[in-house]
């Protein structure tokens, strides 16, 4: 078939090349006559009816390239002062049909070029006369040839050609009848040969296309083509070519044709009678792909800026009632996808042009929860249709953000996705709100939000485990949202703050593991901020809720707990207003104490929380001071028993701070700390690892020579820095170079220190 | 025979002004003839050349304009319709070399200059000089006669419906019945309803030679022009732009029995074609007349 179609093709091309030839010969010598001859004989190998249509445009080119020879030499002929109007008729004379038309249109062209009839008489003329090619794609490729040359030669607005004004309009009347032809013949391509060529036709209709929808373009760029005269003449006269041809190929075709030519703009003002148009189309055109496209390029435009039409023409109830019309008719059908394709250009539209309207956007969710439904009961609900599901419920997240808050289609278009999309949406959710700050200001909001975001925060019936990367994001941003609540009054607040943790105390313990202690450090910048405020409450509530989130982690991970049970403690430790919970911070530094007793077994552990539970006490001093003795004991004893005596050797040199802070004097406490230390360092001397540890027992040697005088004796400080200085400049194993470099680098600063004292005259005692 | 002693020879007068044109005769060679109207003057003059120390003797020369008429349709017939004979010399010698004028004047051609498929009339004048022994000097030369008209007022269109049952049925008009012969045929033809496969439409002219008159005339058609108007297969509502440029043919104005001998009509055929090659046909009789030459 493709060879036949090459040579076919190769045999009229050499004959138009022969004659072409011939025709040069001829003009060269200036014999018109025998030059129309040959340029007849040349065309005619265009009446074929054996090419495709892909074919035929590779032949007509070739004619193409030698008509505008044909064209040049008639106007310079013109300029020699031969009449145009008797070459005009002339070329008339040729009895064959095609190849009159064809130079007659060439002819024509030049007759517009010389100006010595309005273009308008000529055009009128020629588009009379093509009418006699009825062969479909004859037809149409002698009038796409005949808008080829006429192109530059309309008598458009600021066009020579416009003689009178009224050009534009003579423009769109020639362009307008030569569509409306066009279109009948291509439409006519349908109904000629058998069935069975039905998909071959089809595709050869659909190679010509362009030939047709050129019209289209050239209307769109008349210079002449207001807004006025598209909306009274132009658009409805296309419209009603479109609606009377009855072809579903021809309209598909022509009306997005509409859409890509003309400027956005027109299309906001045409609007209603564009939609109008759609439910006319035969009932296998596609509307909504049309519709998509209208839609997208809409609201690219509106994107773009200058919305003040958006006011004037009420563009979403427009679009509204030709969308509804469609889902009305289709949804439950096997078009679910396109339905939620055109929604979600709806969708994008809406966003654009009304950025700020919710119930625009919550009523095209409530129509897509309509089609999804009925999609969903009849089985058509396929992965596709859930991804457009997912982009309807993204599009308003990113422009309104939590402004989707107030959607009650949201969740429920939310259910009809599997959990790990209803995951992703929950997620963007969380991330919209995280990234732009919002504050979470009422009780309802975050009720919503909760509901919102759900699949992110308890498991349900279809749950799925994530990625535990994944898993950690998502976890991780839930726990930022409580720190976005603000409320106006501590009731508002907190009842906020019960919202997320009775949802969060539902989440298993690997969510709790995040989102407890956010929820926790919020709870204690408010409760700070109210005491800053100097707001008297009752807080014991509160405390309790806190001691339940305390309790709950207690399960999963101790050494936590126990650092958080210290924040809490210090929290209430610093209260001002609200400073009678004393027995409230006893009560948790009590059950830390028990948690470390009970659940802390490696050493490590014991040591690092030892120190912070001494850090935390030696700032306590709300609590009762029997309680507080006790406390002080138990951790005393507790960097007694660290398994290392390294370990024990730091945790009781930290415990002097027990003793000597803000609230206590005890010198002799102190010295009997150091001491007790300085014993343990000696029992560690032998190994050059621990030269670190004299060098940390010298600084608190020093500290408290300085802080608490009389607590400590300065031969004792000579004593351990001598020791030092032997064992950092002396022999070691090559095992501690780390910890012996380290602890020069400290006793270099550690003299450093000293040094500066004594240039101030302190400090005289001392041997550095 | 012993030697021509001289030669006649015939020429018109102010040629050099006249038009002439080219003229078919029967065998279809172009020749280019003086062309005269109707009631203008034929004048000439009759020329004898001796040659050198002949003298010429004769039995009278005579100058003769005939109009005639040659029907080659089954038998050849011909007559004339004018036939004048002057007497220029009494019968005598020429000693020198003389010319002689002739005029033929008032004498009405109303004739024009034809030639057909079976039909021929022409013009020519013939100078005899009458020989005793010899055979006589004789020398014909042709001339035409085109006689321009003036238009008639009288000048309705042709508007016309025709069809074939359930298969085809169009409308179709052409702006006038009387055309001259550089005219314009502009119409139009509407189809109403299609139901074959048209593959083209032409208009062809048809000449119609009628010889003879009377009951025992015969037609004789001719297809002289054909003019495609249409290329492929209209629909319903159709409506397809007739415009013909008669300038484009050798035509010749419609005459009515001329010398009750012959009448040349002409008939536009409008004629469509059907894939099967079948042809639907409608012919309608058109007057062409000359406006000028």
């Amino acid at each position: 078939m493709e060879e036949d179609q090459d040579k076919i093709l190769e045999e009229a091309v050499s004959i138009v090349k022969k004659e072409a030839f011939q025709m040069q010969r001829a003009l060269d010598a200036s014999d018109m006559r025998e030059a129309l001859k040959n340029a007849s004989s040349m065309i005619s190998e265009m009446k074929t009816s054996s090419m495709s249509p892909k074919t035929y445009y590779q032949l007509y080119m070739t004619v193409f390239d030698q008509m505008s020879r044909l064209e040049n030499y008639f106007l310079e002929e013109y300029r020699r002062g031969r009449k145009i109007s008797d070459l005009y008729e002339k070329v008339q004379h040729a009895s064959s049909i095609l190849p009159r038309l064809y130079l007659l249109v060439a002819v024509g062209s030049v007759y517009i070029t010389t100006r010595e009839l309005p273009a308008k008489a000529i055009l009128k003329d020629l588009i009379e006369m093509v009418k006699g090619i009825q062969h479909p794609m004859r037809g149409l490729f002698l009038r796409y040839y005949l808008n080829k040359v006429c192109k530059e030669k309309l008598p458009d607005k600021g066009s020579e050609y416009d003689t009178d004004g009224e050009g534009t309009n003579d423009s769109v009347d020639f362009l307008l009848t030569n569509l409306s032809e066009m279109n009948r013949l291509w439409v006519r391509m349908q109904h000629t040969g058998t069935v069975k060529d039905k998909t071959k036709r089809e595709k050869e209709r659909n190679d010509l296309r362009v030939t047709v929808g050129e019209n289209i373009v050239r209307l769109s760029s008349l210079q002449g083509l207001t807004l006025e005269l598209y909306i009274s003449t132009v658009l409805p006269k296309i419209l009603e070519i479109i609606t009377s041809s009855k072809d579903s190929i021809s309209q598909q075709y022509l009306i997005d044709c509409i859409i890509q030519a003309f400027p956005d703009a027109y299309h906001l003002h045409t609007l209603e009678p564009f939609l109008e148009t759609l439910p006319q189309l035969q009932p296998t055109v596609d509307i909504k792909s049309i519709l998509v496209n209208l839609l997208t390029r809409l609201a690219d435009y509106a994107g773009e800026g200058d919305l003040d039409i958006v006011k004037s023409i009420d563009i979403f109830g427009l679009i509204k009632k030709a969308v509804d019309g469609i889902i009305t008719e289709q949804a439950g059908g096997t078009e679910t996808k396109a339905l939620l394709q055109l929604q979600v250009a709806f969708i994008r539209l809406s966003l654009k042009c009304y950025p700020l309207n919710t119930q625009y956007v919550n009523e095209i969710l409530n129509s897509s929860v309509i089609i999804v439904d009925k999609a969903n009961s009849s089985g058509n609900l396929d992965g596709e249709s859930l991804k457009l599901i997912v982009k309807l419920l993204s599009f308003p997240l990113e422009t309104m953000s939590l402004a989707i808050l107030t959607m009650n289609n949201y969740p429920k278009l939310m259910g009809y996705l599997q959990f790990s999309s209803r995951k992703q949406v929950a997620f963007k959710i969380v991330e919209a709100v995280v990234i732009s700050k919002r504050t979470l200001d009422s009780v309802d909001t975050v009720e919503q939000l909760l509901h919102f975001i759900v699949p992110l925060l308890v498991d349900g019936n279809d749950s799925e485990p994530s990625e535990a990367y994944e898993f950690e994001g998502e976890q991780q941003n839930v726990a930022k949202l409580v720190h976005l609540v603000i409320a106006n009054t501590p009731e508002a607040f907190l009842s906020i703050f019960h919202k997320f943790f009775t949802i969060f105390s539902k989440g298993g313990h690997s969510r709790i593991i995040y989102t407890y202690p956010s929820l926790l450090f919020a709870y204690l910048k408010f409760l700070k901020l109210l005491d800053d405020q100097e707001v008297e409450i009752d807080l014991m509530e509160t405390l309790k809720t806190i001691h339940d989130i305390l309790t709950t982690i207690a399960q999963i991970s101790p050494d936590n707990a126990i650092k958080l049970g210290l924040q809490c403690v210090l929290c209430i430790n610093s209260f001002k207003t609200n400073s009678n919970y004393g027995q409230a911070a006893a009560e948790f530094i009590k059950q830390i104490i028990s948690l470390y007793q009970e659940e802390l077994a490696d050493t490590n552990s014991k040591f690092t929380t030892v120190n912070l539970l001494c850090g935390a006490a030696s700032r306590i001093h709300c609590i009762d001071s029997g309680t507080h003795e006790e406390i002080i004991n138990v951790i005393l004893q507790f960097a007694s028993r660290q398994l290392k005596k390294s370990d024990q050797c730091y945790s009781i040199a930290y415990c002097t701070h027990l003793f000597y802070n803000e609230n206590f004097h005890e010198r002799e406490k102190v010295a009997g700390c150091l001491n007790k230390a300085a014993g343990i360092a000696r029992i560690c001397s032998k190994n050059p690892r621990n030269v670190g540890l004299f060098v940390t027992l010298l600084n608190k040697f020093i500290y408290f020579y300085i802080q608490a005088p009389g607590s400590v004796d300065s031969d004792l400080i000579n004593g351990i820095t001598e020791f030092i200085n032997g064992q950092i400049n002396g022999e070691f194993d090559q095992d501690a170079k780390v910890q012996v470099s380290e602890a020069r680098v400290y006793m270099k600063n550690t003299v450093r220190f000293i040094k500066s004292r004594q240039s101030e005259g302190r400090l005289k005692e001392i041997i550095a | 025979m012993f030697g021509a002693k001289g030669e006649i020879s015939l020429e018109l007068e102010g040629l050099e002004q006249r038009k002439k044109l080219p003229f078919k005769d029967i065998s279809g060679k172009e020749n280019i003839l003086p062309v005269f109207s109707k009631d203008e003057d034929i004048v000439g003059k009759v020329n004898v050349v001796l040659k050198k120390g002949k003298k010429l003797e004769h039995q009278g020369i005579k100058i003769e304009l005939y109009g005639r008429i040659d029907i080659t349709y089954e038998k050849n017939q011909t007559s004339d319709f004018i036939s004048l004979s002057r007497e220029l010399e009494p019968p005598g010698a020429i000693t020198q070399n003389i010319s002689i004028p002739f005029s033929f004047n008032k004498v009405e051609k109303s004739y024009e200059t034809y030639t057909g498929r079976y039909c021929k009339l022409r013009y020519f004048i013939k100078v005899t000089m009458a020989r005793k022994v010899s055979s006589n000097m004789v020398k014909e030369i042709e001339f035409a006669v085109l006689n321009c008209q003036t238009e008639v007022e009288e000048n309705s269109a042709i508007k016309m419906e025709v069809g074939i049952e359930e298969c085809l049925h169009i409308e179709f008009e052409y702006n006038r019945q009387k055309y001259h012969l550089k005219d314009c045929i502009v119409g139009k033809v509407y189809f109403l309803l299609v139901r074959i496969r048209i593959k083209y439409m032409e208009l062809a002219i048809i000449r119609r030679e009628t010889i003879g008159a009377g009951a025992q005339a015969t037609n004789e058609n001719e297809t002289i022009a054909k003019y495609e108007v249409m290329d492929g297969a209209p629909v319903r509502g159709e409506n397809i732009p007739i415009r013909m440029f008669l300038g484009a043919f050798e035509l010749t104005p419609t005459y009515y029995n001329v010398n009750n001998k012959f009448s040349v009509r002409h008939f536009l055929n409008l004629v469509l074609v059907d894939e099967e090659d079948r042809r639907y046909f409608k012919q309608q009789e058109i007057i062409l007349w000359r406006k000028e030459l």
